[in-house]
């Protein structure tokens, strides 16, 4: 049997927060066996309490997911990325110890020290979220189309929602306990993105944009989502919010 | 025009009920409603060709004819945002389905681990 003392018990509550343990990171995942692996055992490293949301794989990402120490959670059926994040931020706050939910992507392009970087701001201040910006931070290998596309759905946001985000599209964010209990994702595939900046302000959540570094690889492009999805974003998001008057 | 108007505040107003209708069966209803109306309408409208004429006048439309399409023109979108609210419903009753499915297996791989665990220990 294990050791049965807990934690905090044995390292401190100074610890705790060191090591991590009151930080549950998602990780979305969906036909990226040849990446998720590698992406979770780096991640593991720095974070011990990851989630990885399968979200219906046609390929081994199960099978790699399972031969690590995250929390494997399967959705059954193919259902979306927003309701994969839902399903992981369901299961972190199911976690007592978590006061803090990262949201990090399986295809390799988040950086961790971003990450740790932004959980530490959320630890020593009062915001309630933390939001990864890669246009106050850099961009890598970001295409000119892509920039374009990114740059107008960050326009249309800021018309829609008042709130002043460089990069609503990122997914690199950092919620509070209390702010994650709140988010209630809904939205189908990425319109998920349109739907946290809209609790963010229906909630009144205090936020910060920290500039993060995105690398993307051709791995990461080909995964991505395709420029013509910011049509169907905006649709959803549209009938979203005339769905809620 | 009446009728612009009269369609316009129709269409706005039955596309915020589909979309916000927190009620299934009121949402059921009202298309089952709609559904006959149309069909009333359709019938009469093929039986006593003269009266779509004698109804478009007032509302400032020359010929019936017109007021069928400015109709139909009309009613189709609408049905079309019916069909989506109703998918939209679906979506999110599967998405929660799908969800409960996927933290029982979780909890039971957890028990499946453990037991292992306990079954391995000298």
């Amino acid at each position: 049997m294990g050791c049965t003392v807990p934690f905090a018990r044995r390292f401190g509550p100074q610890d705790v927060s060191i090591m991590n343990q009151d930080v549950t990171i998602v990780m979305p995942v969906y036909n990226e066996a040849t990446i998720v692996r590698s992406t979770l055992t780096h991640l593991l490293d720095r974070f011990p309490r990851v989630v990885a949301v399968d979200d219906g794989s046609r390929d081994r990402s199960v099978l790699e997911i399972a031969d690590t120490d995250a929390r494997l959670v399967r959705h059954p059926i193919n259902l979306g990325q927003g309701a994969a994040l839902q399903t992981g931020i369901r299961a972190a706050l199911q976690d007592p110890r978590t006061q803090f939910i990262g949201l990090f992507d399986a295809d390799g392009q988040h950086n961790l020290d971003d990450l740790s970087r932004m959980v530490d701001i959320l630890r020593t201040s009062t915001y309630d979220v933390a939001l990864g910006s890669r246009f106050t931070g850099t961009a890598t290998g970001l295409t000119t189309t892509r920039k374009a596309m990114l740059k107008a759905g960050a326009r249309y946001l800021r018309m829609t929602t008042g709130l002043p985000i460089s990069d609503p599209h990122n997914g690199l964010r950092v919620f509070r306990r209390n702010a994650a209990e709140t988010l209630n994702i809904t939205a189908p595939d990425f319109s998920h993105a349109n739907q946290i900046l809209d609790r963010i302000r229906q909630q009144k959540l205090s936020y910060i944009e920290v500039p993060v570094n995105i690398a993307y690889t051709e791995y990461s492009k080909a995964k991505g989502q395709t420029s013509v999805n910011f049509i169907n974003i905006t649709f959803d998001n549209l009938i979203d919010r005339m769905a809620r008057r | 025009l009446i009728i612009k108007f009269l369609l316009g505040i129709g269409f706005v107003g039955a596309a915020v009920f589909f979309l916000s209708a927190k009620s299934a069966a009121l949402l059921r209803a009202w298309q089952k409603i709609g559904f006959a109306l149309f069909v009333g309408c359709a019938l009469i409208a093929v039986m006593f060709p003269n009266l779509t004429t004698d109804i478009a006048e007032p509302l400032g439309v020359k010929r019936g004819a017109d007021l069928l399409i400015y109709i139909t023109a009309f009613t189709l979108p609408i049905f079309g945002l019916a069909v989506y609210a109703k998918f939209r419903v679906e979506y999110l009753r599967m998405v929660e389905l799908a969800r409960r499915v996927a933290f029982l297996e979780s909890e039971l791989d957890a028990v499946r681990r453990e037991a292992d665990l306990l079954h391995n220990e000298p």
